[in-house]
């Protein structure tokens, strides 16, 4: 029987995350890289309107922090977001603990369909990083 | 290999890890998805706080590539130089549409000049990573 293989996308999902904690960012983005993603970073809300309205980017996923700086906090950019890119899938996250446990989800559900390690490996890295 | 985490670049490795200060989200992320396509790990700092976050973290930083117009407390040419002193193995590149010549006496610091050629970097970057 022939073994179906999980289809690589023509081009990876975009996900715009989007955190002012630049060490979690930098960890979290880097591995969401790894299973797939094309990611881009913002360091506040301001930045992740700026970039969603970017007509050469094509961002499928925004991952926000509910207490990301700017403008608005996370919830309100899920709204705008809503509101301006109705198609594109908002997830929040309110705590170190919760944003590693849906990077990992992500990365089970993500283009590679596989993740690198677990998201206590993954929150336990950042905090020796810091 | 179970949860062994790997996903960052640890020193010794031979990626050459960046991190690029930019207020300017668009900016940044030109410069840090280039990077990543030529190879190298890119983080990204909105402004020169951000950047000493992740300087007194313990994420490995070969090469600090900083604007000079940016707010908060702390300009490009300050951050140049605080990161010179406290960290004088990073390499530190300034890139400014400004002429900052008369600024920086310290010959170690690479001087670019907006708009410059891509390839003038990376061919910098590449020197540093051999």
């Amino acid at each position: 029987m022939k073994t179906v293989q999980p289809a690589a996308r023509e081009s990876a999902p975009q996900l715009l995350f989007v955190d002012a904690d630049i060490v979690a960012r930098s960890v979290i983005a880097n591995y969401l890289r790894e299973c797939g993603y094309a990611v881009v970073e913002a360091t506040s809300t301001d930045e992740a309107k700026a970039l969603l309205a970017r007509p050469d980017l094509d961002i499928d996923i925004v991952f926000a922090d509910v207490d990301a700086p700017g403008e608005v906090d996370g919830f309100g950019l899920a709204r705008w977001t809503a509101e301006h890119f109705p198609r594109v899938r908002v997830i929040l996250s309110a705590t170190l603990q919760r944003e590693a446990k849906i990077a990992a989800d992500l990365c089970g559900e993500g283009p590679l369909l596989r993740k690198p390690y677990d998201q206590a490996a993954l929150l336990d890295q950042i905090r020796r990083l810091r | 290999m179970g949860n062994q985490v790997s996903p960052m670049p640890e020193p010794g490795e031979q990626t050459l890890c960046v991190l690029v200060v930019d207020d300017a989200v668009g900016a940044r992320l030109s410069l840090s998805s280039l990077l990543r396509v030529a190879g190298f790990t890119a983080y990204e700092a909105s402004d020169a706080a951000q950047a000493l976050v992740l300087m007194e973290s313990s994420l490995p930083v070969d090469v600090l590539v900083t604007d000079v117009d940016m707010p908060g407390a702390m300009d490009g040419l300050a951050l140049a130089e605080h990161v010179r002193r406290h960290w004088p193995v990073v390499a530190v590149v300034v890139a400014s549409a400004g002429d900052h010549t008369a600024a920086v006496r310290d010959p170690e610091v690479l001087l670019l000049r907006k708009p410059y050629k891509p390839e003038r970097l990376l061919g910098y970057l590449e020197e540093k990573r051999r």
